[in-house]
């Protein structure tokens, strides 16, 4: 049998394809598959993929619990700001980091800035519990000294999305900006040169030169965190909940956790976590529509 | 530069200045301040004295957290999971973002769009949890490292730097009777470093840092990684709940000590790998950005 040049040539690489193929179809491909779960009933001991179709009674199910929507309400309201908190703040320290002078220094206080990206959710969480414990926490001791009696902060409902936001922001906020350092860094000092020959004052020259230059990168971003925007830190918020807070703690993600892992209610929780991976499914295609209509760029 | 003269600009650079050393402050103190709480005395801790010094230096909440009975073991299990982890990972990364950063290779898009969609529409938590129960991996560590061992993000990474590397080098090695599989090895790896290294980095941390799903899919105890120990410890129903009875045995520390020291303990090792390692972090992010 005659083999054609091509194949002759590309074999080995579908050869090497085999196993990364096998990988996205099983563990990828299969839970996704797995969703019919939510249309299905499960069975102890069945099927992951159910016994017997029961058509929308899982979806009607949470439709009608007060707990869920105050859960896709927490959810949408910690999103939201959490997006219009972390998605501008590394923005404005790239920029202000790009205003010290001294090579050496910069650097520093760029390599600090990322290294809580690197730190563990448990970790963080448990840094938090310490600083802002009531009885031992260095928070509260100051607090004390103003006459302020101890707040028990990480109990506290009105407290949790505070904590969420800034401890996103201590943990993620250097990581992030590191690609606008990078798009900073490669813009054509000539550019300045020229608007510093026509007058142009340091502010003046951020207006004018440094965002428009950066503007293709702030769109990137902006797009891929619209898509990922309901993707919240879900381990960081588990580690927050307690019973206490869980009137603003409560989000989807943890919501399914408590209704699949802790309930068995797998079908049920499936549902959920199908209603969910939908609206972020939305919100990238929009993401991605907006983008390309306003900018002509899109990811796909 | 003439602005560089003007009051304004000066004002400006002092105020710039003390907000960049506020920030860098922010990030410190934390890490500073429950060091001090994990070498401090109880009294001290109970008492709010504790700021970014010990008071009453002493190792014994140190010495408590590793004799707990499971942490020499969690330590063990979380590097074992790691290094699996990580070994893994990178070879399927490999032998995935090789043969499809081949333009010419059919079928290239549509392989593409196949492993990109799992980026934005995930199984999610329970039919991932039910695959996993039903292929028999519950309690088993390949429920830890085979489920995520292809990122997409880190292929796409991948990828572009291989495209990246020249055509010319791998036609030459061919006309001589290389085959595909010994390109890679010979010649594609040895000068991917950069990014080779970028991505064991990502991996090493992600599957030290991991608790979540060793909670979830590990049932035994004794296989947990340490960072789930951590984790009990500072939910208070692991060793820190018991400290009435340190007190009895003569030693005298605080809860919020002990758990300082686990805290510390675990995130040590990062630390000290970090001032060598940074520079390949932030090459990874910037390798991925140069085609966005």
């Amino acid at each position: 049998m005659r083999v054609s040049p091509y194949f002759k040539r590309y074999n080995h690489y579908y050869l090497m394809l085999v196993l990364p193929i096998a990988y996205f179809l099983i563990f990828r491909y299969g839970p996704i598959l797995g969703n019919v779960l939510a249309f299905r009933k499960y069975v102890p001991g069945g099927s992951m993929y159910g016994e017997e179709w029961v058509g929308l009674r899982y979806f009607k199910m949470f439709w009608n619990d007060p707990t869920f929507w105050a859960a896709f309400q927490n959810s949408i309201l910690l999103s939201v700001l959490n997006l219009a908190i972390t998605f501008t703040l590394p923005i404005l320290f790239a920029l202000l980091l790009n205003e010290i002078l001294n090579k050496k220094i910069k650097t520093i206080i760029q390599t600090i800035s990322y290294f809580p990206n690197f730190v563990a959710v448990v970790v963080v969480v448990g840094i938090l519990k310490e600083i802002l414990s009531p009885t031992s926490g260095i928070v509260n001791s100051f607090l004390g000294q103003l006459g302020i009696d101890p707040i028990f902060f990480v109990n506290e409902p009105g407290w949790f999305r505070t904590i969420y936001i800034s401890s996103d922001i201590w943990q993620f906020m250097g990581w992030n900006a590191i690609i606008y350092t990078a798009a900073l860094a490669s813009v054509d000092t000539q550019l300045y040169e020229a608007a510093e020959m026509d007058g142009a004052g340091r502010w003046r020259q951020t207006l004018s030169v440094t965002i428009p230059q950066i503007l293709p990168t702030i769109s990137v971003v902006l797009i891929i965190s619209l898509g990922s925007m309901l993707a919240l830190g879900f381990e960081k918020v588990l580690l927050l909940y307690t019973p206490s807070n869980s009137t603003t703690s409560d989000i989807i993600d943890t919501f399914v956790f408590r209704m699949g892992l802790q309930n068995n209610n797998y079908s049920y929780a499936t549902a959920v976590g199908l209603f969910g991976g939908l609206i972020g499914l939305m919100l990238v295609s929009a993401g991605n529509y907006i983008s390309r209509k306003i900018s002509g760029f899109s990811l796909y | 530069m003439l602005y560089r003269r003007s009051t304004g600009f000066k004002w400006f650079m002092a105020v710039n200045s003390v907000v960049m050393l506020l920030l860098v402050a922010s990030i410190l103190v934390p890490f500073l301040h429950l060091l001090s709480v994990s070498f401090s005395n109880s009294s001290a801790v109970v008492g709010g004295k504790v700021g970014l010094w010990p008071q009453g230096f002493n190792l014994d909440s140190y010495v408590r957290v590793f004799q707990h009975p499971s942490i020499l073991a969690g330590f063990k299990n979380s590097i074992i999971q790691t290094a699996l982890g990580t070994a893994i990972g990178l070879f399927m990364l490999t032998i995935c973002a090789y043969p499809l950063s081949k333009r010419a290779l059919k079928g290239r898009k549509l392989l593409i769009l196949f492993i990109m969609f799992t980026m934005f529409f995930s199984g999610g938590l329970i039919p991932t949890y039910m695959l996993v129960k039903s292929l028999g991996l519950i309690d088993s560590i390949w429920a830890i490292v085979l489920p995520f061992s292809i990122t997409p993000y880190y292929l796409l990474l991948m990828m572009t730097y291989f495209q990246g590397i020249p055509e010319e080098i791998e036609e030459s090695a061919m006309l001589d009777g290389l085959n595909p599989f010994r390109i890679l090895v010979q010649i594609i790896l040895p000068l991917s470093k950069p990014i080779l290294a970028a991505i064991t980095l990502f991996l090493v941390v992600y599957y030290w840092n991991n608790w979540f799903n060793s909670m979830i899919y590990l049932n035994s105890t004794d296989k947990h990684p340490v960072m789930m120990i951590v984790r009990n410890i500072i939910a208070g129903s692991d060793l820190a709940g018991n400290v009435g009875q340190v007190g009895d045995t003569g030693n005298n520390i605080s809860s919020a000590s002990l758990k300082a020291a686990a805290i510390m303990s675990t995130t040590l090792p990062i630390m000290l790998i970090f001032p060598f390692t940074q520079k390949y972090f932030a090459k990874g992010v910037m390798l991925g950005s140069v085609k966005g």
